[in-house]
């Protein structure tokens, strides 16, 4: 499916079931896509920190066949596999039940740290977001990962400037690449959606020597019109089938 | 419950100068009033929860009146160790969840905190309270401000301390009753806090029936702990005694044996110690768990019977 589908299918899941964030499934949809048709292999591993953004996985999943179109739309409903957040012990392909922000990058060291130390192929990527970017304990796992030089271990910093809040937080010298550089990090270049998709290069290579980090610059409700940088919609679904149909129409 | 909390939350900002509001990243639409009125008092400070309550400690000991306010594993569990120094400390911080126990059903176990009162009250200074209005909320948070002005240091059981606010979802009717069947000598039920939605749908159960919204007997400068009020009578006969509450096990069902003395059996209905692997409602969940106001009836109607005989 193309994502303009993917996302028509997000908004209608999450209006169906009254439950989802919206937008911030919406700013990372590429960048799973991305990573699903053109970045991991067998032995690497794929972490979705920011777990609020998990309908951008789910829809991805059903794309690639893991999941079903009836477990899809299944999201949050009692018996479902798929709730507001992934959870590792109904769904295979999640390695880790996250939703509380800051648990990801950690794991994901620990999963780059086990690799070295079974010398095993493959990398280990870990989406955050940029306000999960506040826990402490992300620096934590930054300053392991550098220490170590955990060069398997690639961060992917969903970028998109917003959250659920009406008046932005203005850290002065609120600079990512700055702060993962000084814990140790390589910054690839600044990826920008492109051509309606996530592109990046896959850069991972035995010839880095240190962690790397990524750092997206996304629109949070990309791709959706009435929802892009619209803090009201956060945690919101259309009520009712006109706001829906409005939605819809408002995808590009 | 949250929304109205939120409304006399900004009365109290507007009349106290001294309430200082710290956010988790949440609520600060609601309270977009209060920034607007002193915007140096009222602070998003975003996700950092175990740095935030050591925030919240300073403001504190520079004398503000702080309120703290997330998402209750984020403002409890993920904190704990910065809690239990802020206890330690005596600081007459107020904290505020919403999303207790499974209120956030859709979001699955990473949002659910059924073990926050049972972990909380164990730490010393501690406060908890359950309350089932938006005006008892209120009312706790300004008399835990009141003893912190008051506070002398010479009684460590009425001293400063912090108090942690447990919001519901939805808050009961303002008239609902906190006490049934008062001259009832069957047995004494506890529920605590919200965990029946509508007490009235208990009024036949042929029981004592005491809402409380606190689970610290001796904690009475704003709630009297019933026990106390009816102790009199309970002297004469050896109440069977069941707590009901909608959380993990709690040291509620031993305070109010304590306070009752004398007890003739002991019930508990409430969580297991489990995660819950479903999601859903919060009323499907209830019902799973056998914790809806039918399935509470139900057990309490097998323990003490009904006030019509049957």
């Amino acid at each position: 499916m193309t994502r303009q589908e993917l996302t028509k299918h997000i908004i209608k899941c999450a209006y169906q079931n009254k439950a989802g964030h919206i937008p911030s499934a919406l700013s990372i949809l590429d960048i799973v896509m991305t990573m699903y048709n053109d970045i991991l292999t067998k032995d690497d591993k794929f972490i979705l920190s920011k777990g609020h953004g998990c309908l951008a996985l789910y829809a991805v999943l059903w794309d690639k066949g893991y999941i079903t179109e009836e477990q899809f739309y299944s999201f949050t409903q009692f018996d479902s596999i798929l709730g507001g957040h992934p959870s590792s012990r109904k769904i295979p392909q999640v390695p880790l039940s996250t939703g509380s922000l800051g648990h990801g990058l950690p794991f994901a060291v620990g999963l780059a740290m086990a690799k070295k130390i079974k010398g095993e192929a493959g990398a280990v990527y870990c989406l955050i977001g940029d306000g999960e970017a506040n826990e402490g304990s992300i620096w934590e796992a930054a300053a392991i990962a550098g220490h170590h030089s955990l060069n398997n271990l690639i961060c992917i910093v969903d970028n998109n400037h917003s959250g659920d809040r009406a008046l932005e937080i203005d850290y002065p010298n609120y600079n990512l690449r700055d702060k993962f550089r000084a814990f140790g990090f390589d910054i690839d270049s600044y990826c920008y959606n492109t051509n309606n998709l996530f592109y990046f290069s896959n850069t991972f290579s035995l010839y880095n020597t240190k962690p790397i980090c990524r750092i997206a610059q996304t629109i949070k409700g990309y791709g959706c019109k009435l929802m892009e940088s619209n803090p009201a919609w956060h945690h919101r679904q259309p009520k009712t089938e006109q706001e829906l149909n409005e939605l819809l129409e408002s995808v590009y | 419950m949250r929304t109205n909390f939120y409304d006399y939350l900004t009365l109290a900002f507007k009349v106290d100068p001294k309430i200082v509001i710290v956010l988790g990243d949440i609520g600060v639409h609601s309270l977009r009033e209060c920034f607007e009125h002193d915007p140096k008092r009222i602070i998003n400070i975003g996700i950092c929860e175990q740095a935030m309550i050591d925030v919240c400690s300073g403001l504190a000991d520079a004398g503000f009146h702080v309120v703290v306010h997330s998402i209750a594993p984020f403002v409890t569990e993920r904190c704990y160790e910065q809690l239990k120094i802020l206890a330690y400390e005596r600081k007459s911080v107020v904290i505020v969840s919403v999303g207790g126990s499974y209120n956030y059903a859709k979001l699955g176990i990473t949002h659910h905190c059924p073990a926050d009162i049972s972990i909380l009250s164990k730490i010393p200074n501690m406060r908890v309270m359950t309350p089932i209005t938006a005006e008892s909320a209120i009312k706790f948070m300004e008399a835990n401000f009141k003893i912190a002005d008051l506070d002398t240091g010479k009684d460590d059981r009425v001293g400063s301390g912090p108090m942690y606010i447990r919001l519901e979802e939805q808050e009961s009717n303002p008239l609902s009753p906190k006490v049934l069947n008062p001259d009832s000598r069957n047995g004494i039920v506890f529920i605590l806090g919200r965990t029946v939605k509508d007490i009235n749908k208990l009024k036949n159960i042929n029981a004592n029936i005491f809402v409380c919204e606190t689970l610290s007997p001796s904690y009475d400068f704003y709630t009297t702990f019933p026990g106390k009020m009816y102790e009199s009578k309970f002297k004469s006969y050896s109440p069977r005694v069941t707590v009901v509450e909608k959380c993990y096990q709690t040291d509620f069902l031993l305070n109010c044996c304590n306070e009752i003395g004398n007890i003739n059996g002991l019930n508990r209905i409430g969580m297991e110690c489990k995660f819950i692997d479903k999601y859903g409602s919060q009323d499907e969940i209830d019902k799973y768990l056998g914790l809806d106001d039918d399935s509470i009836y139900n057990k309490l109607k097998e323990i003490y019977g009904e006030i019509n005989g049957n």
